[in-house]
């Protein structure tokens, strides 16, 4: 027997659900001790559709895989239903109001999120 | 900014205090009450008769800025700052919409303005702040253009006034976050909001204030504006580097600062900030905090002391919100208690007040509200009753919730999320790049990274090691082939390397390796500049 999927089942999640989950994530976020900042953005990646993508500046160098694990376990409490590539970057480009500027990061971070995601390493997130 | 008379005033009192720190410049305050005083006459005889004078500024932190400011107060002419960062686009349309007489500009800004219109334009004074090497900074008219140049030090040639003039304007604007809009404050609200800042923190004659944000954002001009209106000494910085503000922070004795909040994190991550708290002096750093992790607060309370207060400000409604450093430590991030004075009210969607607890759109009353938009849209506003009578309130974009105390926790936006605008062609054309030079054979490694810089544009940097000893030149052809068929909208800096330096998670670390390929790649365009105009000569 073959199981079909209901209507609907596919479909993105409702606008209010990610914009209250997305809400939480960046709160959870900022409560992180264990990355020095962090920005979450929600994009359209090439092949993968809806996405967060999630920058941080680790501690230290040796600290990149503890700060990614958090990160991404934040992403996965708060919005389970959507792909999250957290991506660790030297600093994280904001205006003088602290705001983190989005395009700017995505241009930085979109070479190195592409090597990623064609790597095997990556591959198995 | 603080006017003439108020100057002139801290001057009788003490003439040889120091009002401004400029790196090696110092000016007392009867250095400042006479060089505020002459570029105010220089100014006033530059400014139309009738119509709207105003000014805008684009310029770093400085004494030739402060200056400047401070004559603009004197006569009455609101000086808004522009964020040099900001798109084009928004900065026509602001300039359209604020339509300046006097455009105050740093040379190293002078590019960004060139070429633009706006209805007073051609009879715009240009007033430079810095002196270019080689002595008087005016620099050549663009084509056609009919207005008139001159440096500040020539403005401040000008004979003193004999009389403080009457005021052209009594109100302040501010650029709204996006540059869409244009906040008004009134004379009247200055004047409170002033006094609330002073009140909050307890600012004083003694007190040394270090400016390490730019005085375009509201909240840096306001607090420099308010310790100056005291008799402090204000510090300033345009460097923005660690190293050179923790030396500041030591050798000037500064006891309260703002920062922006990027310039902060660098302060906090460099060894140089470790005395900082053993000095004892700094008792109040304010930045902009919406945006800032626990990670700050706890390296701010580690480093600096019990010093940091965090500001959830918008041009709209002023330093409204302040979470101080004791509380830091035990409150989420985004929560904070209302400044005095002003009062937070949540409201649900048809505008009623909730009561603590209840999620809702935040609104804000108080000293530091603004008193409308330039446009002269009132919308935003509504007349709340909190349980103190009636007050206007300014209704702002976020969703917060307050709690038995009184504290606001910030929780959202109305607005909801909105995803950056992309060239989803251009991200695809990035992945499929990727996809190529993991199959190109000639090469043992690559990193492509993506830069906006002033000396190659927005660009990609492809640095590369080749299959072996020798291979260089096949190895850069196939990559440039590779970037020019997949990305071709963007120009390619292909250059061979002995190592690209990895984090232990796989990461490229660009700093490190720009900090390395970017000064020989600009050597080699200007070495094939320097080639093309040698050949027709």
């Amino acid at each position: 027997m073959t199981f079909l999927p209901s209507p609907g089942l596919f479909e993105d999640a409702p606008d209010a659900d990610l914009d209250s989950g997305f809400f939480a994530l960046e709160g959870e976020l900022l409560e992180l001790a264990c990355v020095r900042e962090c920005a979450v953005v929600h994009t359209e990646l090439p092949e993968l559709g809806g996405a967060l993508v999630v920058a941080f500046v680790p501690l230290a160098p040796e600290q990149e895989i503890a700060g990614r694990r958090a990160v991404l376990a934040a992403c996965q409490r708060n919005l389970p239903a959507l792909y999250a590539h957290a991506v660790a970057v030297d600093e994280l480009p904001r205006t003088a109001e602290g705001a983190v500027r989005d395009g700017e990061l995505l241009d930085g971070v979109m070479p190195q999120l592409a090597r990623d995601l064609m790597s095997p390493m990556a591959m198995s997130d | 900014m603080i006017k003439l008379d108020d100057i002139r005033r801290h001057a009788a009192a003490r003439p040889d205090a120091i009002a401004v720190a400029d790196g090696a410049t110092r000016l007392s305050w009867a250095d400042l009450a006479d060089a505020a005083d002459r570029c105010a006459a220089g100014l006033m005889a530059r400014l139309p008769d009738t119509g709207p004078v105003r000014a805008v500024f684009l310029a770093r932190p400085s004494w030739e800025l402060t200056v400047a400011l401070a004559a603009c107060a004197t006569l009455g002419v609101p000086c808004t700052g522009l964020d040099p960062a900001q798109e084009g686009d928004r900065l026509d349309a602001l300039l359209r919409m604020l339509d300046p007489c006097a455009v105050f500009v740093e040379s190293r800004y002078r590019p960004l303005l060139e070429g633009r219109t706006w209805p007073n334009g051609p009879g715009c004074s240009w007033i430079t702040l810095d002196t270019a090497p080689g002595g008087e900074a005016d620099a050549p008219k663009a084509s056609g253009a009919p207005r008139t140049e001159v440096s500040l030090r020539r403005l401040s040639e000008s004979e003193p006034l004999r009389r403080l003039p009457e005021p052209r304007h009594r109100e302040s604007l501010d650029v709204v976050p996006g540059g869409q809009r244009v906040a008004v404050r009134g004379a009247a609200t200055e004047g409170r909001g002033l006094v609330a800042l002073i009140d909050e923190f307890g600012f004083d004659a003694y007190d040394i204030h270090l400016v390490a944000a730019p005085l375009w954002l509201p909240l840096s001009l306001n607090l420099a504006r308010t310790l100056l209106a005291v008799g402090a000494t204000v510090v300033l910085d345009a460097t923005q580097d660690a190293r050179t503000l923790a030396g500041l922070v030591t050798a000037e004795h500064v006891t309260t600062a703002v920062f922006d909040p990027a310039v902060l994190g660098r302060l906090l991550a460099d060894p140089a900030s470790a005395p900082l708290a053993r000095l004892g002096r700094l008792r109040c750093v304010i930045t902009p905090g919406r945006h800032l992790g626990r990670w700050t607060v706890n390296a701010a309370w580690e480093r600096l002391g019990p010093a940091l207060h965090l500001a959830y400000t918008t041009p709209g409604t002023g330093p409204s919100v302040i979470l101080g450093p004791e509380e830091g430590q035990v409150s989420r991030m985004r929560t904070g208690r209302a400044t005095l004075g002003t009062t937070i009210a949540v409201l649900d969607e048809e505008g009623a007040v909730l009561p603590a607890g209840r999620p809702g759109r935040v609104a804000v009353g108080g000293p530091h509200v603004m008193d409308g938009y330039l446009d002269g849209e009132d919308d935003a506003f509504v007349t709340l009753d909190t349980g103190a009578g009636e007050r206007r309130f300014f209704v702002t974009d976020d969703l917060g919730v307050l709690d038995e105390q009184g504290r606001l926790t910030l929780t959202g936006r109305g607005s909801g999320v909105t995803p950056p605008a992309r060239d989803h062609a251009l991200d695809a054309a990035l992945f499929r790049l990727e996809s190529d030079l993991l199959n190109l054979p000639c090469l043992r490694d690559a990193a492509v990274v993506r830069v906006s810089l002033p000396t190659l544009g927005d660009a990609l940097v492809v640095p590369f090691i080749a299959v072996a000893v020798g291979r260089e030149v096949s190895g850069h052809t196939a990559l440039r082939t590779a970037c020019a068929r997949r990305v071709p909208s963007l120009p390619a800096h292909v250059i061979a390397v002995d190592h690209i330096p990895y984090s232990p998670m796989g990461r490229i670390r660009t700093a490190e390796l720009l900090e390395a390929v970017v000064p020989i790649i600009t050597l080699s365009l200007q070495l094939e500049q320097s080639e093309r105009q040698e050949i027709p000569t």
